[in-house]
């Protein structure tokens, strides 16, 4: 990380839930997010990628203070993200915001769209009456939909509509940070290409710096300046795109760029294809998190044993093997 | 090659608020014996409602199935039969796995009840046979200790191992067609892969015929050997996969090959298509890919038919009879 001013650092990130299992309850801690570890530069695009029950939205959310970590350190422009109360929070908030995969979820049914995006705007005090309406038409345009739309409810926009309106409604604060939440996820293959180049576009004139979360390796090689892959709560490679992307030391991240499936017959790639499921949160294998499914030549006792440091194995590139 | 299963003409109209709904509007199709088709489209394409028409699985109402539509499989229309008749092509005949494992299993009977039950209603077998055939199934589909998996529920197993559990229910009548709705879509992709790889090696095995809906080209590219493109309840472009993907001669496939982001090639974004999908109450008129389409000219104001672009490939495209483009 040698000329990359760090802007959002952080530091070795716990978060677990209680889960009741059984018949009597007992509760047993489930592994979020482990230990996690990570910094973003101002301006660029982290893309955080991992399987579910990897943990990226646990961090996401805490990264947005939607949940509280159990330990570790969030630092944001030089604060202490996670000392913060009251209107130290508030500006937090407004520095920062989230937007997540399932607009339908997140949006309110009731309430119109542009009602929807002006509400921010109202709870932060940021505009009101006339002033507030414009700012709404602005974001609007802003985004790419049409300003007669504002009256309309959510069931009544397309997918990629309704993503567009869950952006604006981040943007309406005037954030500096945007931590995408599988943005695209739900939307077709014609509609996310659409919002994609929207997002890239507003990072362009806003100056954005961007977590995107994904499961689509693919959308984030387009979208990302940095890499972290995570399994198991934890990151276990980090690096440049271009880099984890094109030459992945870790064999997980090896493993799920093969399994990526190539819209071209001639070009079929062998797949490495994983034994077993990922394991469950609820218990971690002992050492490397990775070891059931490692298919890694030199896969031995250590890797059962100890888990491994996440190590520099390239340039600026890191991962979490011991024998990668 | 003669057929296993012909579909002729398949128009199906679903009764809403907003008036009718064409969801599927005149697909014609055949899948030979051992044949992967994959029917390849986006949300409100139609392709899950074709795949339910042809296993009557419509609820009639909403659904309207048109009475000049033909599902001919291996010559008899499914269209027409009901009873046992019905019951013994969606055993042996033709038999679907659904997207969500979930949602598809019922929650309270075991895994073995469930398989079992499925066996006795299209066979004449002890209860102990179909358990038999069962733990073999479950053993087929590479569920790990077959013989205890009879006896746990859904929720105790990974999304994976559901849709193995499913693929086994689907299969234990041996159908010869296996009709796969996003069967992988759910699952996370290294998951993904194993249920390709899986699905790739039963059809071997037992000389299935396949159906594959998807949204996504990458599974289609990987694993058919033909594939329809539909788009607005209509196909509009058919090809083997090699041709589909070398020569694409639909602007929508062209448009949907280019969108799709991948990881080889250039890093560069891809381009999108303008707009979005009509609703199914509301097509076009004339050509439905007209409004977003790079290429639209007046002759598109008129529907186009599939025509035939090349030998075995077809597009729904006025351009197949333009080769110099569109006049401009």
């Amino acid at each position: 990380m040698s000329d990359r001013t760090p802007w959002l650092v952080v530091e070795r990130l716990r978060k677990t839930f209680p889960v009741a299992r059984g018949m009597f309850g007992r509760r047993v801690p489930l592994y979020a997010v482990t230990d996690v570890s990570l910094a973003v530069a101002r301006g660029e695009t982290l893309g955080l990628v991992g399987e579910s029950g990897s943990g990226k939205t646990t961090l996401a959310r805490c990264l947005v203070r939607l949940e509280t970590p159990d330990a570790g350190r969030i630092v944001y422009d030089g604060t202490d993200v996670l000392a913060l109360g009251g209107a130290a929070l508030r500006a937090f908030r407004r520095r920062v915001q989230i937007v997540f995969q399932d607009p339908y979820g997140s949006l309110n049914p009731r309430l119109r769209v542009g009602a929807a995006v002006r509400e921010p705007l109202e709870i932060h005090r940021l505009a009101r009456g006339q002033e507030a309406h414009d700012r709404v038409a602005a974001l609007f345009a802003e985004v790419g939909l049409d300003p007669a739309y504002r009256d309309r409810f959510p069931h009544e926009l397309s997918g990629g509509q309704r993503q567009r309106v869950g952006i604006a409604r981040a943007l309406a604060v005037g954030p500096e940070c945007l931590v995408l939440d599988e943005p695209v996820s739900a939307l077709d293959v014609s509609v996310q290409a659409q919002v994609l180049a929207l997002l890239r576009d507003l990072q362009r004139h806003r100056g954005l710096t961007y977590v995107f979360i994904a499961h689509d390796l693919a959308v984030v090689r387009q979208m990302a300046t940095r890499v972290a892959v995570m399994y198991l709560g934890r990151i276990v490679e980090e690096g440049p795109a271009d880099a984890v992307l094109a030459t992945p030391r870790h064999p997980y991240t090896v493993a799920l760029l093969s399994a990526v499936p190539v819209p071209d017959p001639a070009t079929q790639r062998r797949r490495i294809v994983l034994p077993g499921d990922p394991p469950s949160p609820l218990a971690p294998p002992p050492g490397c998190p990775f070891h059931p499914r490692c298919p890694h030549p030199q896969k031995d006792d250590r890797c059962r044993q100890e888990l491994p440091a996440l190590d520099e194995k390239a340039p600026d590139q890191r991962a979490r093997c011991h024998y990668a | 090659m003669t057929a296993l299963l012909e579909v002729r003409d398949l128009r199906v109209t679903f009764r809403t608020a907003d008036g009718p709904a064409r969801a599927v509007d005149g697909v014609s199709f055949a899948l030979a014996a051992g044949e992967t088709l994959a029917l390849v489209g986006e949300s409100g394409s139609g392709k899950t409602v074709t795949a339910l028409a042809l296993l009557r699985l419509l609820a009639e109402p909403p659904a309207d199935v048109d009475p000049a539509s033909r599902v001919l499989f291996e010559g008899r229309d499914v269209l027409q039969l009901d009873g046992e008749a019905l019951r013994r092509v969606r055993g042996a005949g033709m038999a679907m796995v659904f997207q969500e494992p979930m949602t598809s299993l019922n929650p309270v009977l075991s895994i073995g009840l469930q398989i079992t039950e499925t066996v006795q209603a299209h066979e004449r077998v002890t209860r102990r046979g179909a358990r038999d055939r069962a733990a073999d199934m479950l053993a087929l589909v590479g569920l790990p200790d077959p013989r205890a998996a009879l006896g746990r529920y859904p929720h105790e197993l990974s999304g994976g191992m559901r849709q193995r559990v499913l693929l086994a229910m689907a299969l234990v009548c041996r159908p010869r067609v296996l009709i796969a709705d996003e069967p992988t879509t759910a699952l996370d992709v290294t998951v993904q892969a194993q249920i390709l790889e899986l699905l790739a090696e039963l059809r071997e095995r037992l000389g299935m015929a396949m159906l594959l809906i998807t949204h996504n080209l990458g599974i289609a590219a990987g694993i058919a050997d033909r594939i329809a493109v539909m788009y607005g309840g209509q196909l509009v472009e058919t090809a083997s996969r090699q041709t589909l993907f070398r020569e694409p001669r639909h602007p929508y496939t062209l448009g949907l090959l280019r969108a799709a982001p991948r990881l080889d090639g250039p890093a560069a974004p891809t381009p999108a298509i303008p707009g979005a999908v009509p609703p199914a109450t509301a097509w076009p008129t004339g050509c439905r890919f007209r409004p977003r389409c790079p290429h639209a000219w007046a002759r598109c104001e008129t529907a186009p038919p599939l025509l035939e672009a090349a030998t075995a490939q077809q597009a729904r495209c006025w351009l197949v009879e333009q080769p110099g483009g569109a006049p401009a």
